[in-house]
């Protein structure tokens, strides 16, 4: 009892409480796209998106790369990057973080299993094995780099915990410790709070799974990103496969030959794609391409978001829309 | 959304903010410091003004010390002072002859022939000061005597009443007597005033404060 009440006194956030936290909860949302050489922010109020900021990696205080490298120089002035954005949008001091990472290949993972093949009861158990011993669950685990473990439902529902049968596909994923922590590390030193911190494979196929009509149709998903790209499979709105592979033209010949093995009924392909992909040609010509063009029909608005130099311009790149859909789950 | 990928101990601290219990304390907390302000307030203030205090002090023990050594090297100047204010009663309980005699001069009128004046004192008090015993008088008394002629009137009545108007208020005139004869009648008069009034009616006045010496 003591520790605790001393602890609290040792870690408690004067500044947060001072800055409005005894009253209200609710905080403003700034959600990062954090790339290889290249950091996107969406800053959100309570009713979503109210501005963008397209290249915050020139920023003296910007968040760590998706390397791991802090991007372009290291240290803060008198404000911090978190306080400037909220104050430039007009939204509260105290602020929390959700970070969207394109992780290198190596620091990421991403399976489809059941808890039965992983011989485990619940999820909770199935994290600490993995958090423990990867050899023991995966077989083979050659890294030697401690990762971060989570666990969806076959849904890929974000904002729910997930406690599915024994024999019902989930979703694994991992990031690397060390590139998780320098995101905390920094977001620390923001005063930030950290919502979560998501592989942006992941989340683009959670807004696939919530905008697109998977539940009509199975469907075939290839996400393109700096990093490769990742083909899922979704029959009937459940994930049943996802693959790490180069290219998107991998990935789909991938998807292509496992078709009949997941008894999937001549599906719908989709491509999300962080940045203009030039392999339209070798790709299926009823791919339907996830773009500035269609994304309006797609998510049924058009977003509109005020930029740094005041101006509200629209902002339609599949990004922008996935950062604003994660920050109201 | 669930906090996917974050640390428990991120997580641990993120309590703090979000939960209502913490939140709760943290207020009462606050509220705890912010009630003690006046009272922090009023030490500041109360250990300046008692630092201030304690200079001051400091400065008047000083100055107390100069003066007092100062007042040695004066010591034998004190000594001379309070003999002198040792013979106020003495000096104070006096009486300006020169006056008392200009004013009879002043008011006799020309029918009286003034034969004899006599100012004595009398009722002595013993007053002790440093040099010895004194007899310090508290009454005075002035005795006129003179012939009229036996034509004059009461000429000598007239100047004993102007005279008793001129000494100091409490004066009284003490006898009064005519003896008839011819051509001349010899009167006598005796007044007594005392020693410690103003003699501002026999035409004496003030030159300096009481303390200036």
């Amino acid at each position: 009892m003591l520790d605790d009440i001393s602890t609290f006194l040792r870690e408690m956030p004067v500044k947060y409480y001072l800055a409005g936290g005894f009253w209200s909860t609710k905080e403003p949302t700034l959600a990062f796209f954090i790339g290889q050489e290249k950091i996107e922010a969406l800053v959100a109020g309570s009713r979503g998106g109210v501005g963008y900021e397209g290249s915050l990696e020139k920023d003296n205080d910007a968040p760590p790369l998706a390397s791991g490298q802090r991007s372009f120089a290291n240290g803060t002035g008198s404000r911090t990057l978190s306080r400037k954005l909220a104050s430039r949008y007009r939204l509260r001091r105290n602020v929390k973080h959700l970070f969207v990472v394109d992780a290198d290949k190596k620091d990421r993972f991403f399976g489809v299993n059941t808890l039965e093949r992983l011989r485990q009861r619940s999820v909770a158990s199935a994290l600490e094995e993995m958090h423990e011993n990867p050899q023991q669950i995966f077989g083979s685990w050659p890294e030697q780099t401690p990762f971060r473990w989570a666990i969806l439902n076959r849904e890929i529902t974000l904002s729910t915990d997930t406690s599915p049968r024994i024999d019902e596909p989930i979703l694994i994923f991992g990031i690397a410790d060390e590139l998780c922590a320098s995101f905390e590390s920094w977001a620390e030193t923001q005063g930030a709070s950290i919502a979560a911190i998501l592989p942006l494979s992941i989340a683009v196929l959670a807004w696939c799974n919530a905008n697109l009509a998977t539940k009509d149709r199975d469907s075939l998903v290839v996400v393109a990103t700096g990093q490769g790209a990742v083909s899922a499979a979704f029959k009937r709105r459940s994930l049943i496969y996802i693959s790490q592979e180069e290219s998107v033209a991998d990935a789909f010949s991938a998807l292509e030959r496992e078709v009949d093995a997941l008894e999937l009924e001549s599906p719908a392909r989709y491509l999300w794609a962080l940045n203009n992909t030039e392999e339209r040609r070798t790709i299926p010509e009823e791919l339907v391409i996830i773009d500035e063009e269609n994304i309006q029909g797609i998510s049924g608005e058009s977003l509109a978001l005020q930029e740094g130099h005041g101006k509200k311009i629209k902002h339609d790149r599949p990004i922008a829309h996935l950062l604003n859909w994660l920050v109201k789950q | 959304m669930n906090p996917y990928l974050v640390s428990k101990e991120v997580l641990a601290r993120q309590v703090y903010r979000y939960s209502p219990a913490y939140r709760l304390a943290a207020l009462l907390l606050f509220g705890f410091l912010f009630l003690q302000v006046p009272a922090v307030v009023w030490l500041i203030y109360e250990r300046q003004a008692d630092q201030d205090r304690r200079t001051r002090a400091g400065q008047l023990a000083a100055e107390a010390a100069r003066i007092s050594s100062d007042r040695k090297a004066l010591a034998d100047t004190e000594k001379k002072l309070k003999r002198i204010q040792d013979l106020a009663p003495v000096l104070r309980a006096r009486l300006p002859i020169s006056a008392v005699l200009g004013k009879i001069e002043q008011l006799a009128p020309r029918d009286l022939a003034l034969s004899q004046i006599v100012i004595d004192a009398g009722e002595f008090q013993p007053v002790q000061i440093e040099t010895g015993l004194f007899q310090v008088p508290r009454q005075i008394t002035i005795v006129i005597a003179g012939q009229e002629t036996a034509q004059g009137g009461d000429a000598y009545r007239d100047l004993a009443g102007k005279l008793l108007e001129s000494l100091p208020p409490g004066s009284k005139i003490a006898d009064t007597s005519l003896a008839e004869g011819q051509p001349f009648k010899t009167f006598r008069l005796a007044l007594n005033a005392p020693t410690n009034g103003n003699y501002f009616g026999l035409g004496v006045t003030k030159i300096s404060t009481q303390n200036s010496l």
